[in-house]
């Protein structure tokens, strides 16, 4: 049975059920209410964003529930993000940020990690400065407080 | 700007936190300070732990002066705790408030003893909040200190139950120890009271004694009762390493008494004098397995050295008809064809039901008409370890592997036996026949079936080890060239044994280079390096990698090792080939 969505400006979508219930959040709404015709409101959601989001949970409908990894290393790796995922992530900042933001409200565990993964490979291997041109950050450090940061971080460096 | 929101949200900035490495997370925090709010708990959170990219362990940073001066300054941050022993003393004025888990290990140099004890002593009795100690130290640390602080703890936190369970110790884990049983009973049984608190143990090389110098067989029937005071605990993960040397008598009694065990580890190797009673205990482990001793026991490594077949077979069968086993490890060779049959055709069979993980290592005996029984009747197998398994030809019928569920395989090399709808994600094959040890050019092996890695769609991981280098066994066409399919990502390769002198450097690729460059989809190669050989990669094959495979966007090596290079020449070679986004060069 397909499931109705609002998007913030009052778009509507109409996806399965499965596809629908990718995300968390609306899986547990479905839950709670029951079957019911009576869109979902996504308030938090463009309507830009939900189909960007709505393609990802098409595309990976079938995949299995993710486990946990069992390893206790504190530091995963961001370099294995699969073809697809990464041409999916292929957009301009301001849009994956946006995707990022409904991951974690609509409680996609997959697509938060993912884009996450390609925040943190943009940050990877970039200086402070690069770091702050890629984000468009102004520096409000003085250059004392920059100096110490650096002897404090000195460790971590080649790390 | 919509992104700063982004990244302002904890839950988010944590998770982009856990994908960056160590050095990219002391950048961050010189971004700007909103920035360095974000990210310098990530930063300071596990210090010394880190061990990104897997399997590289870094030893923990040196403390000079400097480092101490920013731990202290940090040291409400930090969780975790991971330094060289060698530093102990240098812990003497910091103190970590919210510090839960510490472990000690020698490095390099090692610290006077006594000076590495009270050190470590001291350092454990000011941290009240340790909940996981770890500890690798060929001395005896006075378990007292921990008992102490456990019962202060306790009196502290009377009445409130709730705060005592998130204070108290978890896991301890303790190698190469002594571990002093008369100081458990003392202090009103608070250290018998710790143990039994605890849910995870794991001991390693670890001796008990009632007094420090006596022998431990003639102390071993007095222990017998001193065990009983750990009924009741809570431990439910217990590793137990080639403890007691002289008996195995006292890893049972702690076994028999941890009654809520999930998983259990039990090694006893090296140790040829083992006497008969001892070998009991293996029939002690069956019968437990039959009263329903260990009820929630679904996870067992077992490598015992002197068991005999028919004993391991007695386990397993009494396994298979009581516990709902997800994850059996069986070592050592004298797991034979009683183990085998029972772990097939026994009677109980519910593991066969319900196991998930299945590694039979160092078993010459099992054979591939075994294999493949296992893969017909256990429905829920996703990961099976066998790498010595002989008569391959029994393998040849895909059918089995159709409906299986199985990600993870690790079998003999020439195994053309894989089935066209596999869902697997990792494929090793070992050659049984190279030592790796082996300078000498091994002989050579025949290349696996080409469509062997054609018909696998899932297949992310392919590794080589221990396989023949010249000649070997990439395979002739790119694997995974189908639109839909996921692209093979990671590669290991053996490293290249042949003398320096000797050929060029696209000689020593010459086994590689024409299927290389056939393996379009591959991005990551990681470099196999046996420490035995010692040999690896140097420079000039990294550059000639890259420059005749553009698609690569990961090399793991080591060239530094052989000093081939000085790091000056690996920088200009790094700015030379530009450093993408996602490129990863790891040179040690």
């Amino acid at each position: 049975m397909p499931v109705t969505l609002t998007s913030l400006d009052n778009q509507e979508f109409k996806v399965d059920k499965e596809v629908a219930e990718r995300s968390i959040l609306i899986k547990n709404m479905i839950e709670d209410v029951g079957e019911s015709d009576a869109p979902i409101p996504l308030p938090n959601v463009s309507a830009a964003v939900l189909t960007k989001v709505i393609e990802y949970c098409e595309h990976h409908r079938n995949d299995p529930v993710q486990v946990q990894d069992e390893t206790d290393d504190p530091r995963k790796r961001s370099n294995d993000i699969e073809e697809w995922d990464m041409k999916f992530m292929q957009v301009d900042q301001e849009m994956l940020f946006e995707i990022i933001l409904a991951a974690n409200y609509l409680d996609i565990k997959p697509l938060l990690d993912v884009g996450c993964k390609t925040v943190a490979n943009i940050i990877k291997g970039k200086t402070p400065e690069e770091i702050r041109k890629a984000f468009n950050i102004v520096n409000d450090f003085t250059p004392e407080e920059e100096a110490q940061i650096k002897k404090e971080n000195e460790w971590a460096e080649d790390r | 700007m919509v992104y700063i929101t982004a990244l302002e949200l904890p839950e988010i900035s944590a998770v982009v936190g856990s994908y960056l490495p160590l050095g990219s997370l002391s950048r961050c925090t010189l971004v700007c300070r909103a920035w360095r709010r974000r990210f310098l708990p990530d930063l300071w959170r596990n210090f010394g732990t880190q061990n990104y990219f897997g399997g590289r362990n870094k030893p923990p940073p040196a403390l000079s002066v400097k480092v101490l001066a920013a731990l202290e300054k940090h040291a409400s941050l930090v969780r975790q705790l991971h330094i060289q022993e060698y530093f102990l003393v240098q812990l003497q004025s910091i103190y970590l408030p919210n510090l839960q888990s510490l472990s000690v290990a020698p490095y390099f140099a090692a610290l006077d003893q006594q000076e590495a004890q009270t050190a470590l002593e001291d350092l454990i009795e000011r941290h009240d909040r340790l909940q996981i100690l770890g500890i690798e130290n060929r001395n005896t640390l006075r378990m007292q200190i921990v008992w102490d602080i456990e019962t202060r703890r306790k009196t502290a936190s009377d009445g409130d139950e709730r705060f005592q369970e998130q204070q108290q110790l978890r896991t301890l884990s303790v190698h190469d120890h002594v571990l002093d049983a008369q100081e458990l009973c003392m202090n009103k049984n608070a250290g018998w009271d710790l143990l039994r608190g605890l849910e995870t143990l794991s001991l390693t090389r670890t001796k008990w004694t009632l007094t420090k110098d006596d022998s431990v067989s003639l102390s071993s029937l007095l222990l017998r009762d001193h065990f009983s005071h750990l009924r009741n605990n809570r431990i439910q993960s217990l590793s137990l390493i080639d403890c007691q040397p002289q008996s195995t008598d006292l890893d049972f009694q702690i076994i028999t008494h941890c009654q809520q065990l999930r998983s259990l580890t039990w090694h006893q190797r090296g140790f040829d004098d083992w006497q008969d009673e001892s070998l009991d205990l293996v029939s002690g482990m069956a019968k437990g397995l039959a009263e329903r001793l260990w009820p929630y026991l679904d996870t067992i490594e077992l490598c015992l050295k002197n068991a005999k077949d028919d004993q391991y077979a007695e386990v397993i069968e009494n396994l298979g008809r009581h516990s709902p086993l997800r994850s059996l490890t069986m070592s050592k060779t004298t797991f034979g064809p009683k183990s085998a049959q029972a772990l097939l055709y026994g009677q109980g069979g519910r593991h066969r039901a319900s196991l998930e993980k299945l590694y039979i290592r160092y078993c010459r005996s099992v054979t591939g008409a075994m294999v493949h029984q296992v893969l017909c009747s256990f429905t829920k197998l996703t990961t099976l370890q066998a790498p010595f398994i002989t008569e391959l030809d029994v393998l040849q019928d895909p059918k089995p592997w159709v409906c299986l569920g199985m990600k993870d395989l690790k079998v003999c090399l020439y195994v053309p036996i894989l089935g066209a709808d596999m869902d697997l994600n990792t494929i090793t094959v070992v050659d049984p026949t190279v030592p790796v040890t082996s300078k000498s050019l091994p002989p050579v092996v025949p290349r696996p079936s080409t469509a062997l890695l054609d018909r696998i769609a899932t297949l992310t991981r392919l590794e080589l080890l221990n396989v023949a280098c010249r000649d070997t066994v990439v395979p002739p066409r790119a694997p995974l060239t189908v639109q839909h399919r996921r692209p093979t990502d990671c590669w290991t390769v053996p490293p290249i044994q042949l003398d320096n002198d000797e050929g060029t450097v696209s000689d020593h690729f010459s086994g590689y280079s024409g299927s290389l460059t056939r393996l379009g989809s591959l991005k990551r190669l990681r470099e196999f390096i046996p420490t035995s050989t010692g040999h690896c990669w140097t420079m000039r094959e990294a550059q000639w990698m890259v420059e005749n495979w553009p698609q690569l966007v990961s090399l793991e090596c080591s060239p530094l090792l052989d000093n081939q290079m000085t790091s000056e020449e690996v920088s200009l070679f790094l700015e030379q080939h530009g450093v993408e986004d996602n490129y990863d060069f790891l040179f040690d």
